[in-house]
């Protein structure tokens, strides 16, 4: 055995820059490979993570359950865990107590106002604690009957300060049916502080977290609702689908309304497969390996004529066929033993900085809303902190297995090759040459034809090669044409219409909040005729233009609401062309759409309800506070409008709207300000947005910075991954013409003894290799062309990156074709030059 | 006597302090034009490299060769290849075709490389001479191995150089096919009035030379 | 060489030509362009402030100099108010390099420029290609003169060579004449002498008789070798049978074969027609029979083998007689030379026969060479074309 591994190894020491330059292309292709699995499963992984630590771990929440249901789910087979949650009541006032407790009567003295803040009093049982990750920043939950716990800024919203063991007394009204009951007072011990409490204070919502004991004492048994949180029992492994699937069963079990249910679709989406999304990634993963692959493969394939002539004189030095596969496989190994690690430690070492930053970019993103940027700090921290490791065995097992397959796949070749024919044969192997027994040929020979004849001998290696770097050519321009796509001021644009825009955050759905909802704000909507007085007041703002929002349900394209909602914008006559220019499908004219029977819906609306068309009846239930009101209209056409213009499904003239709901619906005013006062007035706008905790403000500057810094880092990823491709098919390149000369250095070495001269040498070897440059660069720019173009129609079609206007990479194109033509023609020169320093004769001479 | 080829004083050494291995030691030596000499001597007597240097191929480390009076050394790399194009055509042992080229294209292959046009009908003779008139098409790969050299013969006969150096062009060949090459090669050789200097170590044939110069050890023994 | 540099002058001058007489065309056309513009500009201007009509006018024709009524209105500052307010209003340089008709008209003199240029280019690589060109061929054209010179030089050589053939062949002749001569006048000088016996006498009249019939064949030889060398014996090739040449061969030699008791024979091969000359060439195997039979022991066997080759046909002669030592293999082929073996001194022999055989098989296109048998003995190999 030792004899072998020697044999490899000192074969390995004297074909030292062959392997050396395999060895760097299985250092690159282990690093992309490595680089593009760990950062992608570790995305995953980390969000997935966050998603467990940040988000409740329930499956599913069951609203409006009476409390007998509620007993029987608990000991349904399939629940594994059940809470309860209890919201009860809604606290109207605070006021510290006297130590004597005789604070009854003294009327609550905390300036708070009903429309400003909204504090909830509820109940929630210990495993509802448990699934909703509820915590404390001190203290204890309410055990006792009088115990609460609270948020520290609520104390401070009252102007109360007080600390664990305190006593205050509250006032609040019980809900009834159908309403709120008096408002009564009662003195509490609080016993805890709940975490979190700078988020409620900038949302204006609190909680008054007090003992079931509490609750039940107030509501009576048949009237009590209770909100069911439960996880199915052996849920580990099913699919996100088969979990929502079994909840649906249980809840018509047990006549609980569609929905009244509610999944937590995060955190399914975090532990329980879905097999759409791990498709898609698992596709893109599988390209990259393949492209690497094929590259290790091609240089191994390539060097393959003096691989097959080691072997023959290895058989003829009387190793046996499994002498040889050890020692082609050692060799092979060592190249790969060495750069395999290389490459995996580089890759453990860039993954690190590369997550964080992917976490930090978007952490900053100002345009998430302050949930999202926490959780992205979340998983941030959890990779800092080191909870979350960013390394899992399966991926460098998995890198180590593709690399070490291609490799032996490579070698398995030659080695074939070299036991079908005689020693003898081997050791003078020339490669395989055309089956031909004749050719047509010349009358008259030049170099350009003698090129041509050594080009279409080996037509299987060349095709391999060309094959593999137009592979990486596509890939680079498909990449190129996004990003060229993706322009940081058009997709800004695409966002936002104005400089700036205020919009009223509302949101439908969350018990924890009802006063977010639409239906709830526009009774006193804060965007009234005095804002906008206000507004259009300020220094600078030249325009001000209103838009208005109702949401309902689509009851007959999407009964389960699972789709999409039907959320309808309103927009105002000045807007009306330009929505008529961005008609793709069907025809109208503002006017027609004035009669209200007509609607509008946005391009996402084709994708959403493919079988729908221009002419359908759409029928819409719309949430008002009234109740739902039910309409029905045509659609009248399909527009591609922007978010920035409308991010709603579908678009009424503001008249129609306001028929249908009579409060007040503006929810969007966007601002267009004079430029040389954009400070002023920029600074006098935010300065009303902050009047309202209901108002986000939005500015183009914010968005374009996004943008910029998303594309950026795009931009920067996409290119280090394409460097990286092309730095192995520069390898590919150089292997392949160090390989053409050497191999056929006897020949060459013959050809300069009848005549061929140094500069005539060159030349066709520049011929040569332009011929691979030229067949790349074509197929390259070409298939890569339309690769890119069709990775545009998708990304648009999508609204990947908000992509919507197509721009040809030109100079990324004129870049790749000058720097392959460059390197090929220096390649060429030092290939040759080095060549012509072996002596003619030791070229003829060494015919091995 | 008219020389066409002259070697003077030529030295080529291989190897480092203690194990020099004197391939030409101080070898001079004229060849007569017209005429038909070959050099003998045993395995790693150094008569390859000798021919290789007449030939211009290998750079000796002192000494001239002269060709037609005109020392080939005193020629930059590129004006000697042109010279060794048009003057001498080589023949060697074995793989002296271009695999991907037929008979035709390969025998033609050195005029191509000197821009020249083919002189058609001398072309055909030749290969009516070598009797491969059939072949004209056929790929290296079909060839027998006398095949392959009388091609090779060719070859070297067509550019019409006016010295052929042949580097043990028979070795590989049986005795009969042997005597066909070399036959072959000797009248076309006279007929077109070429000189041929061909390296042997078969005293058989190398008796059918007009001269004979031993090599031993870098030296010549007789001449 | 005239009428070539009198083209390019007459090419080049022509573009010139050309390209001016467009640049003018074009230059006339933008002036009168520019003189509209103006004059469209002061319609303009002077229709809506008729009253100020001399003054705008005034500026457009340049003599607003003399006729300002604002002196502080100098040129320079004219010039950087105006600037400025076009920068106010938007107007840049870009704007008005694409609105004006100007702007074609540059393109298209750039479009001129740039095809002159290109043209002027393209003919000037095309002229440099052709130079070069021609060099190559006054090149190559010399060193064919040099070929030619070489192979007239080589002729000459040859011819002068046969003169010197013919010098020596004559001097050699002579000298091989002399010792069968001498001898036979030293026989007639003794043959004289009166002291002689009647059986001493006859012993030298059949001395004499030899020698005179040795002097007789060495004349016939010569006479063969001498014509031979003086290329008045030409040599015809037709294509005849092989078989038949070598038989008549055989047939000459087949007696003394049977006589010294040597077994001579030839293997059976199948006849062809080959090209050669069938009288001289059957002169050649001849003399290497005669050889053979000649140099080996009674007893033993001589051998003819033909054999077909791709392009020849292969003749072997194979004895078992004294061989040839690798030392005289080289020049037992030349003129006059007989070996150094005792055998071969005693034999008769002019030297010549081997000799002859070469020249004439060479002069058909054939080879001949010896190896030794294996089992003692030579092998002579001859070779013909087909």
């Amino acid at each position: 055995m030792k004899t072998v591994t020697k044999t490899a190894f000192s074969n390995f020491r004297q074909n030292r820059s062959r392997n050396v330059l395999c060895g760097i292309a299985i250092l690159l292709t282990t690093l992309l490979i490595f680089l593009v699995l760990n950062i992608g499963a570790n995305m995953f992984t980390i969000q997935f993570a966050g998603v467990n630590a940040y988000y409740p771990t329930y499956h599913c929440m069951f609203r409006q359950v009476s409390q007998e249901n509620a007993d029987a789910l608990a000991v349904h087979d399939d629940i594994e865990t059940l809470g309860l949650r209890a919201d009860f009541g809604q606290v109207t006032g605070a006021d510290i107590c006297s130590d004597t407790g005789a604070s009854a009567g003294s009327a609550a003295s905390g300036h708070v106002s009903s429309d400003d803040a909204d504090i909830m009093l509820m109940s929630v049982d210990q495993t509802g604690l448990a699934l909703n990750k509820t915590e404390l920043e001190q203290g204890s939950f309410p055990e006792e009957e009088k115990e609460i716990a609270v948020y520290r800024s609520m104390l401070d919203e009252f102007g109360i300060s007080a600390d664990i063991g305190d006593e205050i007394t509250l006032s609040f009204q019980l809900f009834e049916e159908g309403g709120l009951g008096y408002e009564t007072q009662d003195t509490f011990r609080i016993s805890g502080f709940l975490t979190n409490s700078d988020a409620a204070a900038s949302s204006n919502t609190f909680v008054v977290l007090t003992s079931m004991d509490y609750m039940k004492k107030c509501i009576p048994a048949d009237q009590r609702e209770y909100r069911v949180m439960f996880r199915l029992t052996d849920a580990k492994g099913k699919t996100s689908d088969a979990i929502e699937e079994q909840a649906r069963q249980i809840a018509a079990g047990f006549g609980i309304n569609e929905n009244d249910i509610v999944f937590n679709s995060e955190y399914l989406m975090a532990n329980y497969v879905d097999p759409g999304l791990t498709a898609g990634v698992a596709a893109i993963i599988l390209v990259i390996i393949f492209a690497g692959i094929l590259t290790i493969y091609s240089i191994y394939y390539v060097s393959m004529i003096p691989k097959v002539r080691e072997y023959g004189r290895l058989k003829a030095l009387g190793a046996s066929k499994r002498q040889i596969r050890q020692i082609v496989f050692r060799e092979g190994l060592i190249a790969a033993a060495a750069a395999l690690p290389v490459g995996l430690l580089l890759g453990s070492v860039i993954s690190r900085p590369v997550i964080l930053s992917m976490f930090g970019l978007y952490g900053s993103d100002s345009n998430l809303d302050p949930s999202a940027k926490a959780f992205n700090s979340l998983c941030a921290d959890l990779v800092q902190s080191g909870q979350v490791s960013l390394f899992h065995w399966w991926i460098y097992l998995l890198t180590v297995a593709a690399v070490l397959v291609t490799v032996y796949l490579a070698l398995i070749r030659p080695m074939r090759i070299a036991s079908k024919i005689s020693p003898v044969e081997a050791m003078r192997y020339q490669g395989e040459s055309r089956k031909g027994k004749s050719r047509k040929g010349y009358q008259n020979m030049n170099l350009f034809r003698l090129t041509l004849a050594g080009l279409s001998r080996n037509k299987k290696r060349t095709f391999l090669t060309i094959t593999t770097l137009s592979v990486i050519g596509i890939l680079f321009m498909t990449v190129a044409t996004v990003i060229s796509c993706a322009d940081p001021k058009e997709l800004a644009h695409e966002d936002i219409d104005s400089d700036c825009r205020i919009t009223i955050d509302s949101w439908e759905g969350d018990k924890m909040n009802p006063q977010r909802s639409w239906s709830e704000i526009m009774k006193n909507n804060p965007m009234d005729e005095e804002f906008m007085q206000q507004l259009s007041s300020v220094p600078g703002v030249e325009d001000v233009r209103t838009s208005t929002y109702l949401a309902g349900e689509l009851p007959d394209l999407d009964p389960d609401g699972i789709i999409s909602g039907a959320d309808v914008a309103g927009i105002d006559s000045s807007r009306a062309r330009e929505l008529e220019r961005t008609i793709i499908d069907g025809d109208f004219t503002w006017e027609e759409l004035l009669s209200g029977d007509q609607i509008v819906a946005k391009w996402s609306f084709a994708v959403f309800y493919p079988e729908a068309e221009v002419g359908d009846p759409i029928r819409i239930r719309f949430d008002t506070p009234d109740g739902p009101v039910e309409r029905t209209f045509t659609l009248a056409g399909i527009c591609r409008y922007s978010e920035g213009f409308s991010g709603s499904l579908f678009v009424l003239p503001q008249e129609v709207l306001a028929q249908i709901c009579p409060y007040n619906l503006t929810d969007t005013c966007d601002i267009t300000v004079d430029p040389a006062h954009k400070d002023a007035a920029y600074a006098g706008i935010r300065e009303l947005a902050d009047s309202s905790g209901l108002f986000v403000l939005d500015t183009y500057e914010e968005f374009l910075d996004t943008w910029e810094g998303t594309m950026s880092f795009i931009s920067y990823a996409g290119y280090a991954f394409l460097v990286i491709l092309g730095a192995i098919g520069i390898m590919n390149l150089i292997n392949t013409m160090i390989n053409s000369i050497y191999t056929r250095r006897h020949e060459l070495g013959m050809l300069q003894a009848i005549g061929l001269s140094e500069r005539q040498l060159l030349r066709m070897m520049q011929t040569e290799g332009l011929f691979y440059t030229v067949c790349t660069l074509i197929l390259s720019l070409g298939i890569g062309s339309l690769a890119g173009f069709g990775a545009y129609q998708y990304a648009s079609s999508t609204g990947m990156l908000n992509i919507t206007v197509f721009h040809y990479p030109a100079l990324q194109a004129v870049l790749l074709a000058a720097v392959v033509l460059a390197v090929q023609l220096t390649l060429t020169g030092a290939v040759t030059a080095g060549f012509g320093r072996l002596s003619l004769i030791d070229r003829i001479r060494y015919s091995e | 006597m008219k020389k066409i080829l002259e070697t003077q004083n030529l030295v080529k050494y291989y190897g480092s302090q203690n194990n020099v291995v004197k391939a030409v030691d101080h070898t001079s030596l004229q060849i007569e034009a017209g005429k038909f000499t070959s050099i003998v001597g045993r395995s790693g007597s150094g008569k390859s490299t000798l021919l290789h240097m007449m030939g211009g191929l290998d750079r000796p480390d002192s000494g001239k060769v002269l060709i037609e009076g005109k020392d080939i050394f005193s020629l930059k790399d590129e004006k000697l290849a042109v010279f060794r194009r048009r003057k001498i055509g080589f023949i060697f042992q074995s793989y002296n075709l271009i695999p991907s080229l037929n008979v035709w294209e390969n025998i033609v292959l050195p005029i191509g490389l000197d821009g020249r046009k083919v002189d058609q009908d001398f072309v055909r003779e030749i290969l009516a001479r070598i009797g491969m008139e059939e072949k004209i098409h056929a790929l290296p790969g079909t060839l027998s191995g006398g095949q392959q050299q009388r091609v090779a013969v060719a070859r070297a006969l067509a550019a019409r150089p006016a010295i052929i150096l042949a580097d043990e062009p028979t070795g590989n060949l049986d005795s009969k096919t042997e005597l066909e090459v070399i036959s072959m090669l000797k009248s076309c050789v006279s007929e077109y009035g070429q000189t041929l200097v061909m390296i042997t170590h078969d005293e058989t044939i190398a008796q059918m030379a007009d001269r004979i110069i031993v090599i031993e050890d870098g030296k010549v023994v007789r001449s | 060489m005239d009428r070539r540099k009198l083209q390019r002058i007459g090419l080049c001058a022509g573009i010139l030509a050309i390209t001016l007489a467009l640049g003018f065309f074009l230059l006339h056309l933008t002036w009168g362009i520019v003189y509209r513009e103006d004059a469209r500009k002061l319609g303009i201007l002077a229709a809506e402030f008729p009253e100020n009509e001399a003054a705008i006018t005034a500026v457009f024709n340049g003599k607003t100099a003399e006729s300002s009524s604002d002196p502080a209105l100098s040129s320079p500052q004219a010039l950087s108010e105006g600037l400025r307010l076009f920068d106010k209003y938007g107007y840049t340089l870009n704007d008005s390099i694409h609105s004006g008709p100007i702007g074609t008209y540059a393109l298209a003199g750039a479009l001129i420029v740039t095809g002159t240029a290109a043209v002027t280019i393209l003919y000037l690589i095309r002229s440099a290609a052709e130079s070069k060109a021609s060099r190559t061929k006054i090149e190559r054209l010399e060193e064919e003169l040099q070929n030619s010179r070489r192979r007239f030089e080589l002729t000459e050589r040859i011819l002068r060579q046969e003169e010197q053939n013919t010098k020596s062949l004559v001097t050699d002749i002579s000298h091989q004449l002399k010792t069968p001569l001498a001898s036979l006048k030293m026989s007639y000088e003794l043959a004289d002498s009166p002291d002689l016996t009647y059986e001493e006498q006859k012993e030298f009249a059949q001395k004499e008789r030899e020698e005179v019939s040795k002097l007789e064949s060495l004349l016939g030889v010569f006479s063969q070798l001498t014509r031979l060398e003086t290329g008045m014996i030409e040599l015809h090739p037709e294509n005849a049978s092989l078989k038949e040449t070598l038989s008549r061969a055989v047939g000459s030699v087949y007696m003394k074969a049977f006589e010294k008791g040597i077994d001579l024979s030839v293997e059976e091969f199948s006849d062809v027609l080959i090209p050669h000359d069938p009288r001289w060439t059957a002169e050649v195997f001849l003399n290497v029979l005669d050889n053979a039979v000649k140099y080996s022991p009674s007893g033993s066997a001589v051998v003819i083998r033909v054999t077909e080759l791709t392009s020849y046909m292969m003749i072997e002669i194979t004895d078992q007689g004294i061989g040839v030592p690798s030392s005289e293999i080289q020049n037992i082929f030349k003129r006059f030379y007989r070996g150094n073996a005792p055998e071969v001194k005693h034999a008769e022999g002019s030297g010549v026969g081997l000799y002859l055989a070469r020249r004439i098989l060479e002069q058909q296109g054939g080879t001949i060479c010896v190896k030794p048998n294996p089992g003692g003995g030579s092998c002579f190999v001859l070779t013909l074309p087909k």
